[in-house]
Formats: C-alpha cells, structure tokens, sequence
C-alpha cells in the first residue's frame, strides 16, 4: 500500500485521496483509503460488491461527501468544491443512464447544455466525439434503439463533451459482449494515451491486468495497490510461496492438502490445484530461515513433503511445480488473509 | 443555483415531443372532465313532483298548494286523500317531496295562530331533499307576510348568492381545484421518478444541473400545461354553464398560481419519495381522493367534525376551494381571504423545503 504524498492540488488529471472514509451509521462503507493516481493512467478499482467501490466513486465525483480524510480529484477538494469536481470529471454509470426516446445527438446535446459547453464549440465537439466513439451516421436514431456496446459508447460520448481531464467508469464492460468489449478497450487505450486519467471498477481480472494501476477493495479496505506487473513481481520476489499440482483425483487432495503442513491455503485451478505456502516468521540474523521458501533447496524439500502425503493418500500426482501468481491469485490471497484477520 | 434550468427544460420539452399522446391526454382529459361534471351537476332541481294530502280545502289551502307550483320548484303530480298514501308515493319514488295541509290550516291562519304544514322528503337524495326544503320554507315565509298577524312557519332561510340553488356553481367553482390537482400531481410526482427508473438520474447528479434547476426545468413545461388546462376550464364553466364570475379574474388567477405551487409541492416531494411509477401513483391518488371529501369539494367545510378539519387542512384544495367560491360566486377581495393565502404559502414553502431536503438526503 503506498501512501498519498504528492501536494493536492498538483495537476488537472490527478486523483489523490488521504485516509478518505465513508461511514453509514455504524457502518464502514470506505475504510481510510489512500489512493494516487497520475494524468493518463488507466486506474483499475477491484472488489466484489458491496466492498465499496461505488461510495469511492460517489466521493470523488462530488455527490456524497467523506466522513473524513481527504480527496481531490483534478486538484480540487471534493469535500470543499464539490461543483468544481463536477465540472472537471466525466462519469459513465453502470446502468444506461441516457434518455432512449431521445437520439444520439440529443442526448449528447443535453450533456453539452448542463455543462454549459459554448454553443460555438459545442457543434465540432459533438462530432469528434461521435467519430471517436464510431456513433457517426446514428445522430438521429433513438438512443434506445442502439446496442448494448453502442449505448456504452454513447455514454462514454456525453461523459467527455465537456473535455474533462479525468473520466471515471462504473463497470463499463458489464453486460457488454466481447467484441464490442474489445472495441470499448481501444477507445480507452485512446484517451488514456490522449491524456485523459480513467478511473475504472470492473470484475474481470482480464481487463484489471490492461490496466496502469490497480488496487483491490474489500469491506471498505484497500488491500493491495499498485502496477498488476510489480504488484507480480513483487509477489514473487518476495516469497514465491506458489505451488501447481496436477492430480487425480482432486478433490480428495484438496482435502488432504489443506491439512499438510507447510500449506497456507489451497484452491481450485480448472484441473490443478493452487497452493500458498506458510508465510515465514521474521528469522533471527544469520539463520537461513529467511531462505527457507526461496531456496531451491529448500522448495524440493518441501515438494517430496507433500508427494509422500499424497501417495499415501492414494493420489497419483501428474504434475508438481512452482508458479508465478496471476493478478487474480494475488487478490484471493490479500482476501484470504483479511477474512482470517477479521474472523478468526 | 438554478444552473441547469434551460438544459432540463429543453430537454423535457423533447421528451414531450416524442411522446405526443401523454400531451393531448394532458389537455383533452381536463376538458372532458369539466364538461361532464358540468353536466352531471346539472341545472337546479326543479318540478319536483309532489304529493298533496290537503285536509282544510279551503282558500288559503288551496292557494298554498298554488304557491307551491307557481315556484316552478314543485309540480303537483298526485292528489291523495289518506296520510299513508304520501309515504307510499315518495318509498315508490315516483314523488320526492310531499306536502300535507292540516285541516285546521285556514282556521288557525285567520285567528293568527302559528300554525305548521309538513313537508315529507325523501333524505336519501340530497338534492331534491335540499331544493325542497329551501323552496318550502321561502313559500311558507311569503305566506305569512301577507297574513299580517300570524307566521305560518317560523323558518325563513335568507339565501344571498346562488337565490336559484344552482348546486353546480358550488361544484363547477370546486372543479378548477380539482382538475388542476389532478394535472399539477400526476405530471410532476411521475417526471422525477421517471428519471430515477431510467437511472439517468445518477447520470445527472453528476452533472452541475443542480437540484433547483433540475425541478425548475421539469416543473416549468407542466406548470405551463396545466395554467392552460386550467383557463380552458375557466371558459368552459363561462362559455357553457353561464357561471357568474363575480370577482377580479386578476386575483383569482394570481391566487390559482400559489395554489398550484402548493400542489407542485406536493408532486415533488411524492417523486423524491417515491422509488418508482407505481408508488408514485398511488401517492398520488392520496392527493387527489381525499380531498374530495375532507376539503369541502362536495360537502361544506364547517359541516367536518374537528378531527377531519384537521385532515383537510393538510390539503392545499381546502384552502383553494375556499378563495375560489370567495371570488368566483361571491365576489370577495383579497381582505378577506388572507388567511387562506398565508396557509397556501405556507404548505408551499415546507413542501419545497422538505423536497430539497429528501433530495440531499438520498444522496448523502
């Protein structure tokens, strides 16, 4: 997790938050989140429903107001200038939220119209916009009439035609067949490389790893934070504690398994099972208990460990290696850990 | 404040385009709704059918009975000559009012002793029943001014306004209060809500439009809709039921203004209520039912036990139907009618209030 240490107020395409905390009674919805995030960066929030992501949206768009700390989006305080939050962000909601009786440029119009955008530069906007999102040749259809992935993108059009800096999407991708997902990212690849910040939640692990910058809510916590490459990187630096096995049959080794010792956690992979390894204690200097996991050594120990306890159990063991931790893998664990902490 | 007015406005203005039957429905249904309650209304009573059981057959009987049908309120269809025959002709419904003259009548009037004749009516039709004893009552009046000595019958009712009980300028003066209910509630509780169904409105909140301007753009187009229902309604009740407006049309339309901020009122805060169309609706109906019996529509105000004042003064109608007879039939001016306007501000004023309120409450 890294800490909020840039001035507030630097640059039009920045988000930054300080131990910004939402409370509904006694309930934490958002846990003192600290979250930094730079022009042009393509900013994925993760975590299941109801962690939370929605009341960070809300809160950094200017509509609900923090219980505490602080966040600024743009350079402006959303707890002191909510308006002028308003009118630096671009917002694209879950639902379609544009008016289906009315068409493509009328409904683009009226965005134009809240935001004041000038009459004279209204016209030339609208129809960049239009053939940016590839909504040219639709103006006059009903915006109802239109695809799934169509309706997005027209969305994704009223959200910018006031040129904002910073564009936050609430699980743009939802509902959205696959191509027209493609397409979806490839506008975002684009005005991401234009300069435009874009703040996105989303479910799919797939789309989390095109991202700059990640992080993973859960009950209101930030759990991890980062680069999906680093946050990898680092996983596996620090302890590569990830074993894959390929066996039959499998559920009674994950039964088996989840009593061996060394073995943190297990789970279900498609036909292997993934397994954590123990986290090491804080050795002592000079012991070689620091090295215990990422010694090779060490690892083969460890490895004829748990085939021993398998052959016995009557499992025949196809396969028995290291892996490197998908994004997904990383998220299951941080998740893992937290409920222990909370529950147990 | 109100950024976002024009924005709203024009926005809904297309709304209203694309959706053309709504819009006629907006200005047909009032229309039909005034002339037909108009109608049902219907003239005064009159030529109500009597039954006389005359016991004296004398002058003055004979003339009281003449009396009775030169008022054009009674026709005196049935002669009977036993006391039960009028109770069977009003059960059977074919007289609704019945006259019996004691045989002494005559007597006692020459000797000016006070003396009574009785008038059956059947209670259940208020109407005819009203009519009749009214009627009565002024013929018994008359005829005991020109018996110097003696009052015939004690009660003589002073009618001032509506001298020919036209019940339908009692309703028809009502009716503006009603239609415009029924208008200002149902077009504004369902604008909201409707944003909210189509979850544009988490799309606006986002948007600068602020809450006032956001209400002020959706209000303004039905206002405007429901102001020309309600002169439609007000040339009708002239131009078809003949209704003698007495007082200022300025005033009157100045105060049917507040009214209906009132009643806006109410529709928005029913929309910031209400989670969707359905519950809106039926929000609505609370609005514009019970008023009908508690605001004094159909049945006079200060007839209402105390509880149910208290009821109907939770309903912006009472006070309006109350400034509409002031000036419409009886030609008040604004001196006497103060007391409604401060309730009308009033309920106006905490209905927006509440409404900002709700708003800020469901965002927060």
């Amino acid at each position: 997790m890294q800490a909020a240490v840039e001035t507030p107020g630097s640059g039009q395409g920045t988000i930054v938050t300080e131990r910004l905390t939402k409370r509904f009674g006694a309930r934490v919805a958002v846990d003192a989140v600290d979250l930094s995030i730079g022009p042009g960066e393509i900013f994925g929030l993760l975590g299941p429903n109801g962690s939370g992501k929605t009341t960070i949206i809300r809160m950094l768009c200017g509509v609900l107001t923090p219980t505490s700390g602080r966040g600024f989006v743009g350079g402006h305080d959303v707890s002191r200038e909510p308006e002028a939050v308003k009118r630096a962000i671009g917002y694209v909601s879950q639902k379609f939220s544009l008016y289906p009786d009315l068409t493509v440029r009328e409904n683009v119009d009226f965005y134009g119209d809240a935001y004041r955008v000038p009459a004279h530069e209204a016209e030339g906007r609208k129809r960049e916009l239009l053939r940016l999102t590839g909504l040219e040749g639709r103006e006059n259809q009903a915006a109802g009439s239109l695809s799934g992935g169509l309706k997005q993108r027209l969305a994704i059009s009223c959200a910018l035609v006031h040129r904002p800096r910073i564009l936050f999407l609430d699980e743009p991708t939802a509902g959205v067949d696959p191509v027209a997902r493609r397409l979806l990212w490839d506008l975002l690849f684009f005005l991401a490389q234009e300069g435009t910040t874009l703040f996105i939640t989303t479910h799919y692990m797939d789309e989390a790893e095109r991202c700059t910058h990640v992080a993973y809510v859960y009950y209101g916590k930030l759990l991890v934070s980062g680069d999906p490459n680093s946050m990898k990187q680092e996983e596996i630096a620090a302890t590569n504690r990830r074993l894959e096995i390929i066996c039959r049959p499998l559920m009674p080794a994950l039964a088996l398994l989840r009593d061996a010792p060394y073995v943190d956690d297990v789970s279900v992979f498609g036909q292997a099972l993934h397994i954590r390894l123990k986290d090491v204690a804080p050795a002592p200097p000079g012991s070689d208990a620091f090295a215990f996991f990422s010694g090779a050594a060490r690892r083969a120990e460890v490895m004829e460990v748990l085939r021993e306890r398998l052959a016995a159990g009557g499992i025949e063991v196809l396969a028995l290696r290291s892996v490197y931790p998908s994004l997904e893998d990383i998220f299951v664990s941080f998740t893992r850990q937290m409920d222990k902490r909370e529950f147990l | 404040m109100v950024q976002g007015v024009s924005a709203v406005l024009r926005k809904e203005m297309l709304h209203l385009r694309r959706d053309p039957f709504t819009l006629v429905l907006a200005f047909v249904l009032p229309i039909v709704e005034a002339i037909g309650f108009g109608f049902s209304v219907g003239p005064a009573v009159r030529h109500i059918p009597l039954a006389v059981y005359d016991e004296d057959r004398q002058a003055a009987s004979r003339r009281l009975v003449d009396d009775f049908e030169n008022s054009s309120f009674f026709e005196a269809r049935y002669r009977v000559f036993r006391p039960g025959d009028l109770e069977e002709l009003i059960r059977g419904g074919r007289a609704k009012a019945a006259l019996h003259i004691p045989p002494d009548f005559s007597r006692d009037l020459d000797a000016g002793i006070p003396t009574r004749v009785q008038l059956l009516v059947d209670g259940l039709e208020v109407q005819y029943a009203s009519s009749a004893l009214n009627a009565a009552s002024s013929i018994g009046a008359r005829l005991a001014g020109d018996h110097a000595r003696a009052p015939a019958i004690e009660v003589a009712p002073i009618v001032l306004y509506n001298r020919d009980f036209r019940p339908n300028l009692f309703v028809l003066s009502g009716l503006l209060a009603l239609i415009l209910t029924q208008c200002g509630v149902a077009l504004s509780s369902l604008t909201l809500v409707r944003e909210k169904e189509m979850g544009s409105y988490e799309q606006l909140i986002v948007t600068p439009i602020t809450t006032l301007g956001l209400i002020l753009g959706k209000i303004i187009p039905y206002g405007v809709i429901s102001a020309i229902d309600g002169l439609i309604i007000v040339f009708i009740s002239l131009a078809l039921f003949q209704f003698p407006f007495q007082g200022s049309v300025v005033l009157f339309c100045a105060l049917s203004l507040l009214f209906f901020l009132a009643v806006l009122g109410y529709g928005l805060l029913i929309s910031a209520i209400a989670r969707n169309a359905l519950q809106a609706i039926l929000l609505a109906l609370i609005l514009i039912f019970p008023p009908i019996f508690f605001s004094g529509f159909d049945h006079p105000f200060s007839l209402l036990p105390p509880a149910l004042k208290v009821v109907g003064c939770l309903f912006p109608m009472t006070f309006y139907l109350d400034i509409s007879r002031a000036i419409m039939v009886r030609g008040q001016g604004i001196a006497d009618l103060w007391g409604d306007v401060g309730a009308l501000a009033a309920q106006a004023a905490v209905l927006f209030g509440l409404t900002a309120w709700r708003f800020r409450k469901t965002l927060g």
